[in-house]
């Protein structure tokens, strides 16, 4: 047990990097992915197109590969270290993530509103400030957190470039003395306590969208709870902005 | 309840025409609502009804006709319209939803508060204080802080009937306010809209709820395929029709409630 507890303890500053590089992808990534969700929204055709491509390509590409292209590619033309690889790497396949969600929740508001905005004299900056924003900032939470759990995740596989990241650290830790298993099982458990965390706040997020909006957000996963129950709400869409 | 004789035009529409894609909706509807008086709409569904209430305000844009307020040019079709003339207009015109159509993310009193200060540019404090009149007006003092999800049909149409009245609107058009609302809480917003007419506002309701019509209503307008096939006192239009149409209508739209 104790022998455990020690392994965690040499496994912080792993998880540590791991935490950061999660939270610097998803900060290139988010904003990213909202600007790429009003461009899907957007009434220039070419503009949609280009956001489709975008968007295609970083969701096509495994992450990983997207990872070596960055790493090895672009090493050719400047220094870029590990970490930073994986934030250009990551923070792309996030943000075209992030833009369908964002696409859809802007999508989302209900026509209605926007027509009482008008009805009520609204300029359309005040409509976009003041209904379709909140609405956006509403219904997003939860499948972002969503997004931030997969982040999270994805940064293991950062190890296949050298990062000490989480995985990497419990690798290597484990071929100092050739007793790999251990150091994996508690990394398996650090990076279940990350996850589950967030989980809980998707949870609550959820609830949060529920009761102000009255019904169930959309995502593109459904819950950890929802998967308990065997849910699943997959909506895969294929490119609906170009459909219009 | 009569004509105001005295009183001048709140609201006067001329020949408004409007086309979907090819398909003529209103072919040519005039009507004047004087200052004070209350006008029900009623028509089969799909004749145009709320397309004319949408563009009084408009939502849609008319492909003919003009639009006065208290005698003054605000809309003609056959000129330019620029964002802020509509805006003008709408400042001056409510509006009230089949659906309702409050701001989800936003609690009641913020429903009511915020175009005041966005658009009215009323203060803080003023808009708050002028929201809560509005919804002790409609009977919502105990839901202010509630959002939207939480307010049963009749609730969340009082407040955005209060939203439309902190506003000060000269004319408020109604587009069928009742009917998403269950049977048993439709009682509570028409009380609301019956006070609003005794109070004197101008209102224009599109509505099938004929007895309120009958109660409320100085004149009653038949919109029938885009046109307008008569117009006249309740008593003319609901309890003898002058044409075969308008009975079968009345009689069916009754035989319902
Ligand atoms: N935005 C629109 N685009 C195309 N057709 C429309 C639109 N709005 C209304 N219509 C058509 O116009 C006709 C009149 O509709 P509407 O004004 O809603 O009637 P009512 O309110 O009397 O039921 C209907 O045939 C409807 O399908
Ligand atoms: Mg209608």
């Amino acid at each position: 047990m104790e022998n455990y507890l020690d392994l965690a303890v040499d496994l912080l500053p792993g998880l540590r990097t791991s935490i950061y590089m999660a939270l610097a992808c998803l900060a290139v990534g988010l904003p990213l992915g909202f600007l790429a969700g009003m461009a899907l929204n957007s009434q220039q055709r070419w503009l949609r197109i280009v956001v489709v491509i975008f968007v295609e390509i970083f969701r096509g590409f495994p992450a990983l590969l997207t990872l070596y292209l960055v790493y090895f590619g672009l090493t050719n033309f400047l220094v870029v270290g590990r970490f930073t690889s994986v934030v250009i790497a990551f923070g792309l396949t996030s943000a075209a993530y992030a833009a369908e969600i964002f696409r859809a929740a802007i999508a989302s508001v209900p026509k209605g509103q926007l027509e009482a905005a008008q009805s009520l004299a609204f300029t359309r900056v005040q409509i976009t400030t003041r209904v379709i924003i909140p609405h956006v900032l509403n219904v997003v939470v939860p499948p972002i957190i969503g997004i931030a759990i997969i982040t999270f995740q994805g940064t293991a596989l950062a190890y296949a470039i050298g990062a000490r990241e989480l995985l990497g650290s419990a690798y290597s830790i484990g071929m100092t003395d050739f007793r790999v298993l251990e150091p994996l099982m508690v990394a398996a458990a650090l990076y279940l306590v990350v996850t589950s965390l967030l989980s809980w706040m998707e949870i609550l997020a959820d609830r949060r969208v529920q009761r102000i909006t009255g019904k169930a957000s959309r995502r593109r996963s459904g819950s950890a709870r929802k998967r308990l129950k065997g849910k699943t709400d997959d909506k895969t869409s294929k490119s609906p902005a170009l459909a219009r | 309840m009569t004509v105001p004789t005295h009183s001048g035009i709140a609201l006067s529409a001329r020949e408004i025409h409007k086309s979907f894609g090819g398909k003529e909706v209103l072919k040519g509807i005039s009507a004047d609502v004087h200052k004070g008086e209350h006008i029900a709409i009623i028509g089969p569904s799909g004749s145009g009804k709320s397309t004319f209430i949408r563009c009084l305000n408009l939502l849609e844009l008319p492909d003919a006709g003009t639009l006065d307020l208290q005698g003054e040019r605000v809309f003609d079709a056959d000129r330019r319209t620029s964002a802020s003339s509509v805006r003008a207009l709408r400042r001056r015109v409510g509006m009230v939803f089949q659906s309702f159509n409050l701001f989800a993310t936003h609690t009641a009193l913020e429903n009511v508060a915020l175009a005041q200060k966005l658009v009215l540019g009323r203060d803080k404090n003023a808009a708050r204080k002028r929201a809560e009149e509005q919804l002790e007006r409609v009977g919502l003092q105990d839901h202010m802080q509630k959002h939207p999800s939480q307010l049963s049909g009749g609730q969340q149409q009082r407040v955005a009937i209060a939203r439309s009245l902190a506003m000060d609107p000269e004319v408020i058009l109604f587009d069928e306010p009742t009917s998403a609302i269950d049977p048993e809480m439709r009682v509570e917003v028409l009380k609301v809209m019956k006070e609003l007419a005794e109070a004197g506002m101008t209102m224009l309701m599109v509505t099938h709820e004929i007895q309120f019509a009958q109660q409320a209503a100085d004149r009653v307008m038949f919109i029938a395929d885009g046109e307008a096939l008569a117009t006249g006192t309740p008593q003319e239009m609901l309890v003898d029709p002058p044409h075969e149409r308008i009975h079968r209508f009345v009689k069916a739209v009754s035989g319902v409630v």
